[in-house]
């Protein structure tokens, strides 16, 4: 039996559509033009809070949907999204210093979905008469869900590549995380602003010039050239490594999966043309594309890390685009499609009930093999004198100061090991973590390999 | 089908490919401003002190025109002229790449046969020999090949052999050949310009040996991190051969291991292995570009490196051309191979 949906809900949903949109316009319109309202949100960081504001809109936008729909699973999405767009919208003025009054009115909004998610008269359009019963039939729904949850578990528990992968690939995350603790950035705040650039020991370079320094106890790693603090550009170097990597495999990720789906579900000349647009990325060979497209973009005045990062997406959305679309093109004559489609599905339905649900996965494990690539192709531009500015925290372009010191001195040729021994450490320790993640995933998400 | 009306049919497909990826680079070049554009014809300072400055240069050279007559134009000069315009010391990028052509060459020839005989040995062995120690040690290799910075390998081996035991230097040649080679009246004489062919043919055997301790540490990296890729295909392809009922078949009428190995799954493994060799041309250029710079050998990418570092399009823009020609074409042959030695391809 189907509950009517309560004129509260359907407000609410309402409103919260309309929100929606209007967040997304303001944060596409910072993102590409500039702050639209400065009154409203003085002296922003308009390239985060326009991200976040998209990311904002897309929650508030969803939450419209799930209070629309009602149900058992969707009232506890609808608790968690609207728990998360609190946090975000409490977060923006504390980090970001945007105004408090301009998200006054929309915090309030979440507070009234909360309180009428739980109100007794609401609650049986969501599956229940109560809170306590609508968690029970959301256990119920969900369970096979779980069912499987679980074993995908007793899988990642069994696969001991697959632990070592992902503890790798969170200490790098703790690393990232915890950089400010871990290596102070006061140094580099007054030497150059930016806590990402490395900070340069100025009584060091006074006294020693260029030469790198072995591990001491002011500088654990020691220097590289030039006198900046190694153990400094290491950790802080995470953070960049963590960031083009999830940057530039979610981007090519992302555009890959639109142009993909857009081009095998409806085929034809869309297809043929799309098709033909990846063949001639595939023409080239990637890294030498993306150094051709720096080497294009700096001059045009986008800065340089900007410009490494959208070559590197440049580069590598066909591969998802052409993923996608064997997967799809592999589905889409199955029984199921057709029956969803019989009994009336929209296509945007079909597409994300029934066919992306059962062609992420590949997807999901190329992405975690795709983030280790990146980042040595990032790597390998920052060598070649293409990545970051001079100093900022970057492994590639540590090992690329080290080159000079290759051979340390007569006595000891080894003299310099540190200056290209450590960062190398670093960088193939997080290629690998997510390399080897990566292949353990394969193993268990693939549907038709994981029952094996 | 035939296999010359397959070979013709993918001849045909070939072509609009090229000249995508030429209208590719093309519009990538657009992205850059009239003025910039302009200064890379100039050759000499006087040009810009004419009245007009960089807007008549521009002019001049047709930067103002209609994009599908400077795109004529341009495919033009690529294709009948071979002008890939000038690098910034004035020297045509044309006959820049082709003087350093041979040294790229030399590495890719060595490398390519080591990349191929560890690829398929080891993974042929590792496929037979499931988790046992070769199998693991192939992926171990597997691991480092897609882990390791190709840049860094290569710096680590030269901390080791070349600073410590002083066994393997960087360059292409020691100073002693340079200096033999440059001297006034020196019986050298360049043929390939292959260093180690024409040091046989001008019986040179000094330089010979010069030349292959100066390639053993390029040809190291780029073989190894490489030859990855090549191991795990091949290791796969032969389990599923393997798992095949022509070997169960094989196995009843009593052939022994190594025959069924051999005979019935290693030919067939053999063949999907082949496909990736095309992938294999598209690393061993990235690998080259890097190589050379890390080793400083004065190749073709080695150029375009240097040039890329100081933002000096033209040579960048060809070597983009080149090597996009040069993956195509492989792609073919590539293709063309294994439709001639599978003809489930070219039938089916």
């Amino acid at each position: 039996m189907v509950e009517e949906r309560p004129f509260g809900t359907t407000l609410l949903a309402l409103f919260q559509a309309v929100t929606g949109v209007i967040e997304l316009n303001l944060g596409i319109l910072m993102l590409t033009i500039g702050n639209p309202l400065p009154t409203v949100f003085p002296s922003i960081n308009t390239y985060w809070v326009g991200l976040l504001m998209i990311v904002l809109g897309v929650i508030s936008l969803f939450l419209g949907r799930t209070l629309w729909a009602g149900g058992a699973s969707n009232w506890l999405l609808a608790i968690s999204l609207t728990l998360i767009d609190v946090t975000i919208r409490i977060m923006l003025p504390v980090t970001y210093g945007t105004s408090w009054i301009a998200f006054a009115a929309t915090l309030e909004l979440d507070i009234v979905v909360l309180y009428y998610l739980t109100r007794p008269s609401t609650t049986p359009f969501f599956g229940g008469d109560g809170i306590r019963s609508v968690l029970s039939k959301f256990k119920i729904e969900m369970e096979p869900r779980m069912k499987e949850v679980r074993f995908t578990l007793r899988l990642v528990r069994k696969s001991y590549l697959s632990i070592v992968g992902a503890s790798i690939i969170v200490f790098y995350l703790l690393v990232a995380l915890l950089a400010p603790f871990l290596a102070d950035p006061t140094n580099s705040l007054q030497q150059t602003g930016d806590p990402n650039m490395m900070w340069k020991d100025i009584e060091l370079q006074a006294t020693v010039s260029l030469e790198p320094q072995g591990p001491s106890a002011a500088h654990p790693f020691g220097t590289i050239q030039n006198q900046y603090d190694m153990y400094y550009g290491c950790i802080w170097g995470a953070r960049s490594a963590l960031r083009v990597g999830l940057y530039v495999a979610g981007g090519s990720m992302l555009i890959g999966l639109l142009i993909g789906i857009f081009a095998s579900y409806y085929g034809g000349w869309i297809d043929e043309a799309l098709m033909r647009f990846t063949d001639i990325i595939f023409a080239f060979p990637g890294l030498i594309l993306a150094m051709t497209l720096v080497v294009v973009l700096v001059p045009m005045g986008i800065n340089r890390l900007d410009a490494v990062m959208f070559a590197l997406t440049i580069v590598g959305w066909p591969g998802y685009a052409r993923l996608i679309r064997g997967e799809i093109l592999r589905i889409k004559n199955e029984d199921y499609i057709e029956a969803a489609k019989s009994v009336g599905c929209s296509d945007l339905r079909v597409i994300t009930k029934h066919i992306l649900p059962n062609s992420i996965y590949p997807i999901l494990i190329v992405f975690t093999l795709d983030i280790g690539t990146v980042v040595l192709g990032a790597a390998a531009l920052s060598f070649l004198g293409l990545g970051a500015p001079p100093g900022y925290a970057d492994w590639g372009q540590i090992i690329a100061f080290s080159v000079n010191w290759i051979y340390g001195s007569p006595s000891n040729p080894f003299a310099k090991w540190h200056t290209f021994v450590i960062p190398g450490l670093f960088i193939s320790l997080f290629v690998m973590g997510w390399n080897l993640l990566g292949d353990a995933l394969r193993d268990i998400l693939d549907p038709t390999m994981r029952r094996k | 089908m035939g296999l010359r009306t397959y070979i013709l049919r993918r001849l045909i497909l070939a072509i609009p490919v090229l000249f995508g990826a030429a209208l590719f680079v093309f519009a990538v070049i657009q992205f850059i401003p009239v003025t910039l554009r302009a200064t890379l014809f100039v050759t000499s300072p006087q040009q810009l002190r004419i009245e007009g400055g960089l807007d008549r240069i521009a002019r001049i050279n047709g930067l103002y025109d209609p994009i599908y007559v400077q795109f004529y134009y341009w495919m033009r000069a690529l294709l009948v002229d071979r002008n890939l315009g000038v690098d910034i010391i004035g020297q045509p990028v044309f006959d820049a790449i082709m003087k350093r052509l041979p040294s790229t060459v030399e590495i890719v020839l060595y490398a390519s046969p080591v990349i191929i005989a560890i690829g398929l040995t080891l993974g042929v062995l590792s496929g037979a020999n499931k988790d046992k120690l070769v199998d693991q040690a192939s992926r171990v290799l597997a691991i480092m090949g897609t882990s390791l910075p190709s840049f860094w390998f290569g710096i680590v081996l030269l901390s080791i052999f070349y600073a410590g035991l002083q066994w393997f230097p960087p360059q292409r040649v020691g100073i002693d050949v340079t200096k033999f080679i440059g001297q006034e009246g020196s019986p050298w004489r360049w043929y390939t310009g292959l260093v180690t062919i024409d040091s046989l043919i001008n019986g040179q055997l000094w330089i010979f040996v010069d030349a292959l301790r100066h390639l053993v540490l390029p040809v190291t990296v780029l073989s190894l991190l490489n030859s990855a890729v090549m191991v795990r295909v091949t290791r796969s392809s032969m389990l599923e051969a393997l798992g095949k009922d022509y070997i169960t078949a094989a196995k009843a009428k009593g052939l022994t291991r190594n025959e069924v190995i051999n005979k019935h799954a290693r030919r067939n493994a053999l063949i999907p292995a082949l496909t990736i060799s095309g992938l294999m041309v598209a690393g061993l250029m990235t690998g080259v570009t890097i190589t050379e710079t890390v080793f400083n050998m004065g190749g073709i990418g080695q150029y375009a490196a240097a040039a890329a570092q100081r933002y000096d399009i033209p040579p960048v823009i060809g070597y983009t051309v080149l090597s996009a020609v040069v993956f195509v074409i492989s792609n073919l042959i590539v293709d063309i191979l294994y439709a001639y030695i599978d003809p489930r391809i070219r039938l089916g």
